[in-house]
C-alpha cells in the first residue's frame, strides 16, 4: 500500500513538474541505457493444491519531454521470479533522466535514475541512484564499421547491433532486516548488449540471437557483506512468429541467464527460460 | 511561407483571370467563385490544374495537383491556402530528408516521400537524435517549439515526421 502511495505521487508529481503530454510506457527496466529495453514479461501458475508461482520482470513509466534532447521519466517496477531456486521479489519507483549532449557527432548519451528499492524477500528499503554513459557516432552505413548504437552489417549476410555503456550505482539501504545489511554502496558499472541476425536482404529468417552482460564492482560498500564482485549474463535466440507496424511483435525466447544484479535485488543463480514475448 | 503568400495571390488572380476573362484588378483578394466567378465548367477547373501543377513543380518535379483538389477550391483565399500549404509540404519534406542526412548517410534524394525508419535501419537512439534536428526546422517557423526525444522515438518515417513538423508549426 506504501508502494502503491508513493507510486501514485510519483506519477502526479511529475505531471506537476511538466505539462506536456507524457507517452505511457511498458517495459522489462527503466533505469540506465534504454535503446534497446526487453518488454514486460508476465507469467502466473498456480498447481492444483500447490502454491501459485510467479515471473513478472515489468516496468510502467511516464515520459514527458523536457525540451529537443532531454526527457523525463516517472516509473514503478516490479520484479518477481518465483520460479527460480533464489526467489526475487522487488519493487522500484523513481525518476528518470535523460539527455543527449553535443550538437555534432560523436553525441553523449546520459542516463540518470533516482529510486526507491524495496526488496520484499530480505525485508530491505534502499535509495538507489544510477548513472550511465553511451556515446552515438554519425552512422555512414559502411559494411565492416562497427560503431555502437547503429545498426552494422556483417558483409551482407549479418547485422549486428551492440549497446554498450559505463555507469555507476549508488545505493543506501537505509532499512534492513539484520543491521549487517545497512549501509552505503557505491558501483562502477560495465554493460554491453548485443544482438545479431541475418540481413534479411540475404535470407528471411526471422531469428536473432541476443547476449547482455553487465558487471558491477562495489567500489565503496559499508555494509558487512563482502561480494564487491556482481556480473550478469543473459543470453540466448529470439524467433519472430509475428510482426506488425514498425515495432510489434511477437516472439518466442529461449534464455539462459547467470549471475547476480543487485540494482533488482536478484542473487547469484544460474536458469534457463523460455518465454512469449509480446511487444506494442 | 507568408513572403510566399503575395507571389501565390498574384498566380491566382491572374490564372482566375484569364479563365472568367477578367483584368486582375477586378477580382478581389476574397473573391469567392460562387459570386459572378462560377469555376464548375470542367474546362475552367482543368486549366487551375495545369497552372496550379506548373507552380507547384517549381519546388518539386514529381508533385502536382489533382482535378479533385480544384473542384474543392471555393474561392482566391481558398486557393492561395491551398497552394500556400502544398509549397509548405513540399518545403518541409525536403528538410527533413537534410535531418535525415545528418543522422545516418542517406542523400536527401535517395530518399521517398514514405520511406520508413525500418527500412533505414534508424535505432532508437538514432532517432531520439533526430529530434535536435526536426527542432531546427520547427524553430524556423516558431522559436520556442520543439519536437522531443519521445516523440521523435515513436516516428515511423519521412511521412509522418512531415505531419508532426507541419502540425508544430501551426
Amino acid at each position: 500500500m506504501k508502494f502503491m502511495n508513493a507510486l501514485i505521487i510519483l506519477f502526479l508529481a511529475a505531471n506537476l513538474v511538466y505539462s506536456q503530454s507524457p507517452v505511457i510506457k511498458v517495459q522489462n527496466a527503466f533505469q540506465g541505457n534504454s535503446q534497446k529495453p526487453q518488454p514486460a514479461t508476465f507469467t502466473f501458475t498456480k498447481s492444483i493444491g500447490g502454491a501459485e508461482s510467479f515471473l513478472i520482470d515489468a516496468g510502467l513509466g511516464l515520459n514527458f519531454d523536457i525540451n529537443s534532447t532531454t526527457s523525463f521519466s516517472a516509473f514503478g517496477e516490479y520484479h518477481r521470479n518465483s520460479l527460480v531456486s533464489k526467489i526475487q521479489n522487488t519493487l522500484l519507483a523513481g525518476f528518470a533522466l535523460e539527455t543527449l549532449i553535443n550538437h555534432d557527432y560523436p553525441k553523449h548519451d546520459l542516463n540518470f535514475a533516482a529510486n526507491y528499492n524495496n526488496n520484499l524477500i530480505d525485508k530491505t528499503e534502499a535509495v538507489q541512484l544510477t548513472g550511465e554513459y553511451t556515446i552515438l557516432f554519425y552512422d555512414e552505413s559502411k559494411l565492416n564499421t562497427f560503431y555502437p548504437n547503429v545498426v552494422c552489417h556483417i558483409g551482407n549476410v549479418l547485422k549486428l547491433e551492440y549497446y554498450p555503456s559505463i555507469g555507476f550505482e549508488c545505493e543506501s539501504r537505509f532499512q534492513c532486516k539484520n543491521d549487517s545489511a545497512k549501509g552505503n554502496i557505491i558501483r562502477a558499472l560495465g554493460k554491453c548488449k548485443l544482438v545479431l541476425y541475418p540481413d534479411s536482404s540475404f535470407i528471411n529468417l526471422k531469428l536473432e540471437y541476443f547476449c547482455n552482460f553487465e558487471y558491477r564492482y562495489d567500489a565503496v560498500n559499508s555494509t558487512q557483506y563482502s561480494d564487491f564482485s556482481h556480473a550478469y549474463l543473459q543470453t540466448g535466440i529470439n524467433y519472430t512468429i509475428w510482426k506488425g507496424e514498425d515495432k510489434a511483435s511477437v516472439k518466442i525466447s529461449g534464455s539462459y541467464s547467470k549471475g547476480s544484479n543487485p540494482l533488482i535485488s536478484l542473487k547469484e543463480q544460474e536458469f534457463y527460460t523460455i518465454s512469449l514475448l509480446v511487444q506494442i | 511561407m507568408s513572403d510566399l503568400k503575395p507571389q501565390i495571390l498574384a498566380l491566382v488572380k491572374k490564372t482566375i483571370g484569364e479563365i472568367k476573362g477578367k483584368t486582375l484588378e477586378s477580382i478581389p483578394d476574397n473573391a469567392i467563385f460562387a459570386n459572378n466567378l462560377e469555376m464548375s465548367n470542367p474546362d475552367d477547373i482543368d486549366k487551375l490544374v495545369t497552372k496550379f501543377s506548373q507552380f507547384i513543380r517549381n519546388y518539386n518535379k514529381d508533385e502536382f495537383v489533382s482535378y479533385g483538389d480544384c473542384k474543392k477550391l471555393k474561392g482566391v483565399d481558398d486557393c492561395v491556402k491551398f497552394l500556400a500549404q502544398r509549397v509548405e509540404k513540399i518545403e518541409i519534406t525536403k528538410l527533413v530528408k537534410e535531418a535525415i542526412n545528418k543522422v545516418k548517410k542517406i542523400p536527401p534524394e535517395k530518399l521517398t516521400d514514405t520511406a520508413t525508419f525500418s527500412a533505414m535501419e534508424l535505432t532508437t537512439l538514432q532517432k531520439k537524435a533526430l529530434a535536435a534536428y526536426y527542432t531546427e526546422i520547427v524553430q524556423k517557423y516558431k522559436p520556442n517549439a520543439f519536437i522531443g526525444m519521445s516523440e521523435s522515438v515513436a516516428l515511423k518515417g519521412v511521412e509522418d515526421s512531415v505531419k508532426l513538423v507541419m502540425e508544430r508549426i501551426k
